[in-house]
């Protein structure tokens, strides 16, 4: 495996919760760990941490394996989810606590202090205690006190959770530019896809105290490799595989389709920003590739996002999520998907695609 | 593989579980040679005849109609007095919470004095201020003319009610009134825009939050009321009022039966762990109940309305009345002599000359200057000493926190037992063990110590509670170990804490007389000795004099304690 | 395994403590060891005075313990029956006697300054205990509540009803005063009318007190006019209050006498010593034990200062043989219960 980097896998058991996780991190590396709560994320940080103990497996940090070691000697630093920051020291004496744990002079403590203080962009407020800081604020202070440590793994449990979402988007802009500056690999706990799919190098999807899936945020988005991890990493519209012989409709080529349905639960999957609506039933929908069309679908729901409008619409008993660059003139539109934006599952797990055309796609 | 493993894990969980679990040996030593050890001889009588082992004692004690009747008077005085106590402390805990109005530091730290001062002194004060020939009554006898005194409220079971809210109200109003403080006050806002009144919201959402904290504070002054004695007998008016404590008391010092009086005190114990044991799971639920605010809730700077500032005005006139009422007729009476008994008693510094030797003193007031320096000294040792053996109770305590913490009853258990049966053990340690000075000192030391263990626990163990875990978390990933964290989080962060178990204990110690007399064998005086034996030679100005300056030592340094919390962080 | 370690680590600790606990006693053979009741060792008692003045008189050193109150000084002496320690025990009073006597701890002495001393007070007939101060209990009045008239006279006047509320009396169940009470009602009435005479009582007490203190204590606060003590207690206002105020009430059935009495304990090697000792607390220490204890002296020769005037001897003394006592108390604190509580 990987020398450089963060290996595990970790095995712990509790009253009514199994966790048995591998995955791996690249150094420098910042890795976002996501999944429902309750589905094991910050246990794994803790178990990572050294905070809880381990039943079995092996970490390895830098090829190191640190599985063993206390959790002082592990050079692993971790800002918790309430920031932590020690309300009895000022915000410097909380940042250089590391450093005077290392029995740093004084002034090197200063010097680096105000260096950790520019890099977070808080100069200037090394006298302040901390409950005169707000949330945003402690939590840069708590990720200088992490950085002063100077470790060689960087855990954030839900760091942003509790701030507003303004902030929130500045911050995991931070967050990222701080991380480029100081190169430190970097495990990141959120249940927000949304701000793991714009921070992370790599997402580690997890459920139920397992990997699901592991990889780019491209690839786990485009091509989640469950029905769990596509409609949790975004949202979408889940149909059962029998809908298509209704709904196919193949332009300009006249070879039928080859449908292999498969034992098990068959589904397919798409996401909304792939449907096309067409409000005027008059005419046809604007696509010449084979695509599957729903028609006379009525729509329930149309919320203004600002560049689209999102809309629920109700097919035959489905509900079908679609974005529309207009708010639809008619309450009855038709709806149509491309079949290679079509993803499908069986029993949840995704197969390659079944649905084949001659003409190829 | 496996095993491997497995030794893996172990090894991780030392590296910390090995340095706690050291920890609170030291305390466990004290509590067991001082405490547990005297206490299970001294019960182990209950068993023991001349003919062998016997069950039959404790089963009589448990099945005789006298003793059955006693104990449920017991109960009954000791429920009665807690729903009173709680009665007049509820409201003055409101208050508290809520407004900030002048004097409410003062009687937070005043609220303390009565728990410290020995019984026979708040007796006094009762029976001058109260009494028939009180200040109470000989004002509203020269006020409207009358021949007989028209407040009897003394001698009769009102009275020991009476004494025992006195004695009891202010602990449960400052130990609620400062949960209340920390209680978000959201849920109360949440409560009245979904319509509810102020009073419906404060019996469906306030009373059941407290209601942990009123338990808590409840079932600590019931364990007082219960083994309550001098009060009970001398304000109740005679035997009719009998405790299970009297009875103890005579079978062990009258009749010289420690076998019925151990069985007795089994009776006795096991009620109050029954109780204890309850206690302990309340304050357990406290501590999980609530997300403890950090920062107390804005206090809206006095009462808005006309009617709360008549209540605020109200309480702490009469509050006032009642706790400074009886400690103030023990100060007034220590300035008062005359140089003769006929003659009217006037404004005279004659006991305080005679204690600092400015004047040749009379009987024993030429040992009490020794006798506070002595027991000033040996307080501040019990202060110094306890709070280091608490605090490492709380450390076992908190790293073993969710199972049923044996440790913490261990060290509560010292409240609950007699003083009587206390006195039984210390007797039996000071036979066993015979020397010099240096070792009077320190058995009585050691024996405060013991005493103030419950008090000291109780002050500390919920602020540690409070701490989050992820604090220790992380300063141990900033690369702190758990000895450093100790020092550098845990314990700054229990300074406040540890100061108010520290006054506390110097309090408990400066007021302790029945286990110094009897761990010394008189070779060491303190206050209070000196206290009972003024009394005992007919000199009770001289004795209020004592009396006054221990009630002096204890409010500065429970105003100083007051202040102290009041400038601590983190709260 | 933590409970194992737990389990280990306290039978470490007990055994460690329990050598502690059995060592006992040190013999210090070269002192003679006096064990007295914890107010007469004090700065306070007449103890130290004493000891000073016969180390100074015989060059025989003592050592005085303080061995807790009298009830706690007798459970010791017997404890220590196997492992003895004393040679000289002082402050064991006639009523408690028994026990001392049962357990066949004392030697008798029959002291030459017993000749000093009234045969009224010499209540161990085999001088296995000598007395060396009394007392007698009575009622004292407060002069200022109550008229030259008003005052009662007898044990049986003082039910009369005009003094409801005027009365405190103390629990014989917690105090050795109170207690002195309960036998002189009984020396006086004899067992079958005691009762009696305390249920009628029950009305006229304003409260029955835990011990002697609490009752005095009320007593100067004016609670009531009449209270139960020794019949010396007025002497100490004499004497540092100058004042006459509080006296004390002779009554016409005679008054109930509690005597302490020496003795010396057969294990003692060092009798001669011993017995000095004894005999010296019989002469000279005498009128020193009177004034710290405000008790009489039992040597007749004693002449005492002129404030022991207020403290008036009864014409008549009553006392209770020991041995009627040890085996009737817990009935007789049984009876008084259930009459006083119903």
């Amino acid at each position: 495996m990987a020398d450089n980097g963060l290996t595990c896998s970790l095995k712990a058991s509790y009253k009514d919760f199994t966790l048995d996780a591998q995955f791996s991190v690249q150094a420098g590396e910042l890795a976002c760990i996501i999944g429902p709560s309750g589905c094991g994320k910050s246990t794994t940080l803790q178990l990572i941490a050294g905070l809880f103990a381990q039943e079995g497996g092996s970490l390895l940090l830098n090829g190191q394996d640190i599985g063993q070691k206390p959790v002082h000697q592990r050079h692993i630093a971790m800002v918790f989810q309430d920031y932590a920051l020690f309300p009895h020291m000022n915000v410097e004496q909380n940042i250089a606590y590391p450093l005077k744990i290392r029995k740093l002079s004084r002034a090197k403590r200063k010097e680096r202090v105000a260096r950790l203080l520019s890099l977070v962009a808080l100069e200037g407020y090394q006298k302040r205690r901390s409950q005169e800081l707000s949330g945003g604020e402690r939590q840069r202070v708590a990720l200088a006190r992490a950085l002063a440590s100077d470790p060689q793994l960087l855990l954030l449990d839900e760091p942003l959770s509790a701030l507003d979402a303004k902030l929130r988007k500045h911050l995991r802009e931070e967050i990222r530019r701080i991380h480029d500056e100081t190169g430190i690999t970097t495990v990141y706990v959120t249940h927000d896809q949304e701000e793991a799919l714009s921070i992370a190098d790599r997402i580690i999807v997890m459920h139920a105290g397992r990997v699901m899936q592991e990889g780019k945020g491209e690839d786990i988005y485009h091509n989640p490799a469950s029905l769990f991890v596509a409609t949790f990493m975004g949202e979408g519209t889940t149909l059962p595989y029998s809908l298509i012989p209704k709904t196919l409709v193949n332009p300009g080529a006249s070879d039928p389709f080859v449908f292999k349905p498969m034992e098990g639960k068959h589904t397919i999957f798409f996401r909304p920003e792939h449907v096309l609506v067409q409000d005027d039933k008059n005419l046809p929908l604007a696509e010449y590739l084979p695509h599957l069309s729903f028609k006379q679908a009525e729509v329930q729901s149309c919320e203004f996002q600002g560049d689209h409008y999102r809309l629920a619409c109700s097919w035959e008993g489905h509900t079908i999520l679609c974005h529309s660059s207009y708010r639809p003139r008619t309450p009855m539109v038709t709806l149509g998907v491309r079949i290679n934006r079509i993803r499908e599952y069986v029993d949840g797990e995704s197969i390659a695609k079944r649905l084949l055309s001659p003409v190829g796609e | 593989m496996d095993t491997g493993n497995e030794q893996m894990r172990k090894a991780n969980n030392l590296q910390y579980k090995r340095f706690y679990r050291m920890v609170p040996l030291p305390s466990v030593a004290v509590l067991l040679l001082l405490f547990f050890v005297p206490l299970f001889f001294t019960l182990s009588s209950a068993f023991i005849t001349e003919e062998g082992l016997t069950f039959l004692r404790v089963l009589e004690v448990f099945t005789d109609s006298y003793t059955v009747k006693i104990m449920l008077f017991t109960l009954w005085q000791a429920t009665l007095s807690t729903l009173f106590s709680l009665l007049v402390a509820l409201p003055g805990a409101y208050l508290i919470a809520t407004y900030s109005f002048r004097g409410k530091r003062l009687i937070l730290a005043l609220s303390a004095i009565p728990f410290v001062i020995p019984s026979i002194l708040v007796v006094l004060g009762f029976v001058i201020f109260f009494g028939n020939n009180g200040f109470l009554n000989r004002m509203l006898m020269s006020l409207f003319n009358l021949s007989e005194p028209p407040l009897k409220i003394l001698y009769s079971f009102k009275a020991i009610i009476l004494a025992h809210t006195f004695y009891n109200f202010p602990i449960i109003m400052s130990l609620v009134s400062s949960y209340w403080e920390h209680l978000d006050g959201n849920c109360e806002s949440a409560s009245q825009t979904l319509g509810a009144n102020k009073v419906q919201t404060f019996l469906r959402v306030t009373l059941p939050r407290l209601l942990p904290a009123i338990i808590s504070a409840a079932s600590l002054v019931f364990l007082f009321c219960f083994n309550s004695f001098a009060i009970i007998l001398v304000l109740g008016g005679g035997p009719q009022y009998t405790t299970m404590e009297v009875e103890i008391y005579r079978q062990a010092r009258m009749l010289g039966n420690s076998g019925a009086a151990a069985a007795l005190s089994l009776f006795s114990i096991l009620t109050t762990t029954l109780l204890l044991l309850w206690y302990n799971a309340s304050q357990r639920r406290l501590a999980r109940s609530e997300t403890y605010q950090n920062s107390k809730r804005l206090l809206e700077k006095r009462p808005a309305t006309l009617s709360g500032k008549l209540l605020a005005l109200f309480y702490t006139v009469s509050s006032f009345l009642f706790i400074l009422g009886p400690i103030a007729s023990v100060v007034i009476r220590s300035f008062m002599a005359s140089s003769s008994r006929s003659a009217t008693e006037s404004f005279s510094l004659k006991w305080y000359r005679q204690l600092l030797s400015l004047e040749r003193a009379t009987g024993h007031m030429g040992s009490a200057l020794g006798a506070l320096t002595n027991s000033t000294l040996i307080a501040l040792l019990v202060a110094l000493c306890t709070v280091p053996v608490a605090l490492s109770m709380c450390i076992a305590i908190r790293r073993r926190e969710g199972k049923q913490s044996f440790l913490e009853l261990l060290g509560m258990l010292p409240m609950t037992v007699s003083s009587v049966i206390i006195g039984l053990g210390y007797y039996l340690i000071s036979a066993r063990l015979r020397g010099g000075l240096a070792l009077s000192y320190t058995l009585v030391v050691l024996a405060h110590l013991v005493i103030a263990i419950p008090f000291v626990l109780r002050t500390i163990l919920p602020e540690y509670r409070k701490i989050p875990l992820s604090y220790m978390h992380s300063s141990l990933t900033l690369g702190a170990g758990p000895v450093k964290t100790f020092l550098l989080i845990e314990l700054p962060l229990l300074k406040g804490a540890m100061f108010t178990g520290a006054i506390f204990a110097f309090a408990l110690s400066m007021g302790e007389f029945n286990a110094t007399l009897t761990l010394a064998n008189s070779s060491i005086t303190t206050l209070p000795i000196v206290m009972y034996r003024l009394i005992g030679s007919y000199n009770f100005q001289g004795a209020c004099a004592l009396g006054t300056i221990l009630i002096g030592v204890c409010t500065i340094v429970f105003i100083v304690s007051e202040f102290a919390k009041g400038g601590s962080y983190g709260r | 395994m933590k409970k194992h370690q737990f389990v280990c680590v306290m039978v470490a600790i007990l055994t460690l403590i329990f050598p502690l606990f059995a060592k006992g006693s040190q013999e210090k053979p070269s002192e003679l060891v006096v064990y007295a009741y914890d107010a007469f060792c004090g700065d306070w008692g007449p103890g130290p005075a004493l000891v000073e003045e016969f180390e100074k008189q015989s060059g025989i050193k003592v050592n005085l313990v303080s061995a807790g109150d009298a009830v706690e000084m007798m459970t010791k002496v017997i404890s220590e029956k196997e492992n003895p320690w004393a040679d000289v025990v002082i402050g064991i009073t006639d009523d408690m006697a028994q026990k001392v006597y049962d357990a066949k701890l004392l030697d008798p002495y029959k002291s030459p300054m017993l000749e000093t001393i009234p045969a009224f007070l010499q209540f161990d007939a085999q001088h296995r205990l000598l007395p060396f101060d009394y007392g007698n209990f009575a009622f004292v009045v407060d002069t200022e509540r109550m008229s030259e008239k008003e005052r009662p006279t007898s044990l049986a006047s003082l039910t009369e009803s005009k003094y409801k509320g005027k009365v405190i009396l103390i629990d014989p169940r917690t105090s050795s005063v109170g207690l002195g009470l309960l036998l002189w009602t009984i020396e006086a009435f004899g067992e079958d009318n005691y009762l009696a005479w305390w249920k009628s009582m029950k009305e006229n007490a304003l409260t029955i007190t835990d011990g002697w203190s609490s009752a005095y204590g009320l007593f100067t606060e004016g609670e009531a006019p009449l209270v139960l003590s020794y019949s010396t207690s007025p002497v100490y206002h004499v004497t540092y209050e100058d004042t006459t105020r509080y006296q004390t009430l002779l009554f016409s059935e005679g008054h109930s006498t509690t005597i302490e009495g020496v003795g010396l304990l057969a294990s003692s090697k060092k009798k001669a010593e011993a017995k000095q000792f004894i005999d010296f607390l019989l002469s000279d220490a005498q009128l020193g034990i009177a004034l710290a204890n405000s008790m009489y002296p039992v040597n007749a020769t004693i002449e005492l200062p002129a404030a022991f005037d207020w403290a008036p001897k009864p014409q008549k003394s009553l006392s209770m043989s020991s041995e009627i006592l040890a085996k009737n108390l817990d009935r007789w604190l049984t009876e008084w219960t259930q009459v006083m509580s119903r």
